[in-house]
């Protein structure tokens, strides 16, 4: 270890030598000045443009977002039709393998390359916000206030940072609970109803447990800790996980978190209801191995495609008490700090208008954020989308909505459940590295 | 229209000693534009707070490096890389058999060259998916076939003592045609007149190989010893798909990975990077020395 | 002499039988692709997998081709790979030789400044490489695209190992002959490293033909995406289209298949360094 140390040490010397002698330090200093010369620029002939009528020279916008078929389809008709409502704006859309969206707008934001418009998972805002990225909508086109009025709170609180709306949510999702009906109706359970509280959803998920020979050959409820999930019934437990005036987790510090994830992880790990090792947990639900699941409402729409034979039923998170609240998590749509204000303003206003919304929750299942709509007969007409959108009227934003949280929540949840570490000492750590993720970025 | 001697032979000379730099100028500008410049940029963002999310960055001096001498992540994302040195070995053995087996005669032997190097040719993706159906505990092929011989089937990816095992098993699959192809194309410069003639004076096959194959198969040997080294130092895309619990398949380059483009600590990432970078350089000159290889 | 014979015979049908298990087993991963790749989707969510597909359907292929216009990234990637195999074969053979048959100033510092080239992990280096592209104006263009993968620094260590052991005093007597140093090289050398020059070809081909992080930050327009950008765009948040995948990677395969067995014949066949001894 010393060894190690000291040849770190070595490592460092040599380093700062190198790089004291290239002049590769002047460089990039005069290389990042030129890039920020760029963006003036730009604004300036982007200001330019928006100033000198439209419609000589329309803004032109690119925009970018993570894939999927239908979503890209959707996205080129729309952009279709808001190229006609606006004659003045021409978009340019690019279209980026999810598994790799960061990875590849990282290095655009690093050299100020980004494109006008994108997408970014809400806790990113904040960040982005501070580095000066992205920079907020423009009010002459979408108004603070209008926003606060038109829109359910949980999916426009997170976009919001020092008080100023920076995006539009979109790929909203709540948690929901999922029943395989069979499997319920074999074991002389109510498949219609489901369970409506956390009590009788443990219970159920024991009674859907079966063993062989002291093997799982059915789980009574595939749950691993996703965080939305923990997230929720910390809420109704009365647990505080973030305290916003100090801009800290602190979940590790309130005994109702603990006994919220107690009573999470007991049917894990006292109850043996499922096992990681057994199948992976939507697998196994598609397969009728799993008798009840908790996710996202965008399952309603998979299922019948990966797994059609599936007869499943839709309820509201299991509740505490009267509270059937839930985490909501998005993703946002952003303009980044060298976007013409106005034209990206209103292109994020359509594709977060109540037509646009609609034939999103239609086509690919995503909830919408107008409150408008949540009564929209028309949309609550399947009882599944109902179900889901419904929740959104108990809902709250999730504290965990960057990658790099999720991996610390993942980890943590993977310990408790995997190993006899007892829970507060897991916690302790993951809290104390959450709050160092949340340190200032430059 | 004589030419003196003198004159002939000076411009040899001069030729000479511009020659080698002629030979070498192009790979030595590639390496510098592409990989030396980048990594000379690199290096002061090792010194900076920067988080890549917008081109601004402070100075913090050797801060990244005092805090990576303190984060255990680190450490232990260095052990896991240490695993899998195993598969070193495993591999160049894997390589050499079966380079030597389709060396032979064998009916069909062109064919099964083709069939031993697809595996190497198979889209990594394509591959990963497939395996995570074999892997796949209670219903896939591995525990299925040990089944079959009495066995106790095991939790490969899914548990944290099995899953490097695993990598390992699906990395050897996937890369050892690669050692296969140099160690063939060795062989190829072992004269089989050398071979019959050892075989004449009486020497067995496994004399002949001990003795004459296998050195002459150095070249190879260097090669593919330091670039798997190497090669294990960097393992990045296989444990990035195929993903062991509580961070048991997260190796350095993982971990950087992580810190760099997932929390935005694009300075630190650099400072490990570099850190990295030091360690694999002294061993491999250490490894150079040792193999007694004439440059250096 | 009967029974040596015989045992001889047993020997070899010894070693047939062993290198057809091992292609059986080696080649397990690879048949269930091509197989897959005429599923349905929903087959690819079943818990126990079968080899063969329910029924034989083209619609993989079919979609892949008309609805998502993976012609065009098909041949992207033909030309991205073409330029970069022979640019890597050129620069690496002159390389190669250079540093195993001549002694010249400040070869080892070069050669491992070649060598450490591969020793900073990509992480480290890819955003400085943006970077330079980006002020070089190389974003989304085809030359961004191929120039980072014009050699390997790998490649160049394997050819001088192997091209040390061409006979120096065969050198020697062309340069008496009066040849030049480039005419050696062309004549003399290259032909003698017939091996050599396609395990470089088929390493970087597969490389090439597979290349991921780079192409992912450079191409931003469709019209520049290359296959394996294409194929990891089939996969989503909710949903994985494993049959286009599958499908997408066994197509994938065809151009690599077809050059290795071209190559092949000179890997084996080729003229060894032996005979020119």
């Amino acid at each position: 270890m010393k060894k190690m140390a000291s040849l770190l040490v070595a490592a460092a010397l040599v380093a700062g030598g190198l790089s004291g002698c290239t002049k590769a330090p002047a460089k990039e200093t005069s290389g990042g000045a030129v890039s920020q010369e760029k963006t003036t620029d730009q604004e300036k002939t982007a200001a330019e443009k928006e100033n000198g009528g439209g419609e000589k020279t329309p803004v032109s916008l690119t925009y970018w977002q993570h894939s999927s078929a239908a979503r890209d389809e959707m996205m080129t008709a729309l952009v279709k039709t808001f190229e006609e409502q606006n004659p003045d704006i021409k978009v340019k859309l690019e279209f980026i393998p999810e598994g790799d969206y960061s990875q590849k707008l990282i290095p655009a934001l690093a050299t100020d390359t980004a494109p006008d418009v994108f997408q970014i998972q809400s806790g990113m805002v904040a960040k982005l916000a501070q580095t000066g990225a992205i920079k907020p909508l423009a009010e002459e086109v979408m108004s603070a206030d209008s926003i606060t009025a038109d829109f359910v709170p949980a999916a426009v609180d997170g976009l919001k940072y020092d008080g100023k709306y920076y995006g539009m949510p979109t790929d909203l999702q709540t948690i929901v609970m999922l029943w395989n009906k069979k499997l319920v109706a074999e074991a002389g359970l109510d498949a219609e109803k489901g369970p409506q509280t956390w009590d009788e959803f443990f219970d159920w998920s024991r009674k859907l447990t079966k063993t062989e020979g002291g093997k799982l050959v059915q789980s009574g409820w595939g749950g691993k800790g996703y965080a939305p999930e923990v997230l929720s019934i910390i809420k109704q437990y009365g647990g505080a996980f973030y305290d916003d005036a100090a801009g800290q987790y602190v979940f590790a510090d309130d005994p109702k978190v603990l006994e919220a994830i107690e009573a999470y992880t007991a049917p894990y790990k006292t109850d043996k209801v499922y096992n990681t090792e057994f199948v992976k947990n939507w697998a196994g639900f598609r397969q009728g191995l799993i008798g009840l699941m908790l996710g996202h409402p965008a399952m309603i729409g998979n299922l019948p495609q990966t797994a059609p034979d599936l007869d499943f039923g839709v309820g509201l998170i299991p509740a505490k008490g009267d509270s059937h609240a839930t985490c909501v998590t998005s993703w946002g749509y952003v303009m980044s700090a060298k976007a013409p204000d106005e034209a990206a303003t209103r292109f994020i206003q359509f594709l977060s208008s109540d037509d646009v919304e609609r034939q999103w929750t239609e086509k690919t299942g995503e909830l919408p954020a107008r409150k408008a709509l949540l009564e929209d007969a028309g949309l609550k007409s399947d009882p599944k989308v109902a179900v889901a959108i419904e929740s959104l009227n108990d809902s709250f934003v999730g504290a965990l909505q960057t990658s790099a949280l999720n991996t610390i929540w993942t980890e943590a949840m993977d310990r408790i459940l995997q190993t006899d570490e007892p829970i507060e000492t897991i916690l302790k750590d993951a809290q104390s590295k959450m709050n160092d993720e949340l340190k200032n970025p430059v | 229209m004589k030419v003196s001697q003198g004159a002939v032979s000076r411009n040899r000379i001069t030729m000479h000693r511009a020659v080698p730099y002629f030979f070498i100028a192009p790979a030595v500008i590639y390496i510098f534009f592409v990989t030396l410049i980048p990594a000379i940029m690199a290096l002061p963002i090792s010194f900076t707070d920067w988080s890549a999310l917008s081109p601004k960055k402070n100075f913090v001096g050797f801060d990244n490096y005092v805090r990576l001498m303190g984060d255990k992540d680190f450490w232990k994302s260095c052990l896991v890389m240490a695993q899998f040195f195993i598969y070193v070995p495993i591999v160049l053995a894997a390589g050499l058999v079966t380079a030597l087996l389709l060396n032979l005669k064998i009916k069909g032997v062109k064919l099964f060259r083709l069939i031993f190097y697809s595996p190497v040719i198979t889209s990594t993706i394509a591959a990963a998916i497939l395996f995570e159906y074999f892997f796949q505990p209670s219903f896939g092929l591995f525990n299925s076939i040990l089944g079959f011989f009495g066995l106790k089937g095991l939790g490969w990816v899914e548990n944290a003592s099995t899953a490097v095992l695993s990598v390992i098993i699906f990395k050897v699959w996937k890369d050892f045609g690669e050692a296969m192809l140099i160690y063939l194309a060795g062989l190829q410069d072992v004269p089989s007149e050398i071979k019959e003639a050892s075989a004449i004076d009486g020497a067995s096959s496994w004399q002949t190989f001990r003795y004459i194959t296998f050195p002459m198969l150095r070249p190879a040997h260097i090669y593919l010893l330091m670039k798997n080294v190497i090669g294990v130092f960097m393992i990045f895309q296989e444990t990035y798909m195929l993903k062991g619990p509580l961070n048991s398949t997260r190796t350095v380059v993982n971990y950087i990975y992580e810190k760099g483009f997932q929390s935005y600590q694009m300075g630190y990432a650099s400072a490990m990077s570099f850190s990295l970078f030091l360690i694999v350089l002294i061993i491999t000159m250490v490894q150079y020395k040792a193999t007694k290889l004439d440059v250096l | 002499m009967n029974r040596e014979k015989s045992k001889k015979m047993a020997v070899r049908i010894f070693f047939f039988l062993l290198t057809l298990g091992l292609a059986m087993i080696i080649a397990f991963p690879f048949v269930w692709m091509i197989f897959a790749s005429f599923k349905e989707s929903k087959e690819f969510y079943v818990l126990k997998p079968t080899l063969l597909p329910e029924k034989f359907n083209t619609d993989n292929f079919r979609e892949l081709f008309e609805k998502l216009n993976i012609g065009l990234y098909y041949w992207n990637s033909v030309i991205v790979t073409a330029m970069q195999v022979l640019s890597t074969v050129t620069i690496v053979l002159l390389a190669g030789y250079g540093f195993a048959k001549y002694e010249f100033k400040g070869k080892n510092v070069l050669f491992l400044m070649i060598l450490s080239s591969t020793m900073i992990p990509w992480v480290a280096t890819i955003i400085p490489l943006y970077i330079m592209a980006n002020q070089l104006k190389l974003v989304d263009t085809m030359a961004g695209l191929i120039i980072p993968g014009m050699a390997d620094a790998f490649s160049i260590f394997l050819a001088r190992n192997f091209m040390s052991s061409i006979p120096t005093p065969l050198l020697e007597a062309a340069r008496i002959d009066g040849a030049g140093e480039l005419l050696i090289f062309r004549k003399i050398v290259i032909p003698a490293v017939k091996p050599l020059i396609a395990v470089i070809a088929i390493q970087k081909m597969v490389s090439s033909w597979n290349a991921f992080q780079w192409p992912l930050l450079v191409v931003n327009s469709d019209k520049l995406r290359t296959l394996p950008l294409a194929i990891a765009k089939l996969s989503s948040q909710y949903y994985d289209s494993y049959n286009l995948k599958m499908a997408a990677a066994a197509v994938a395969i065809i151009p690599v298949l077809i050059i290795y067995v071209i190559f092949q014949k000179y890997l084996v066949e080729g003229v060894s360094l032996s005979g020119i001894k």
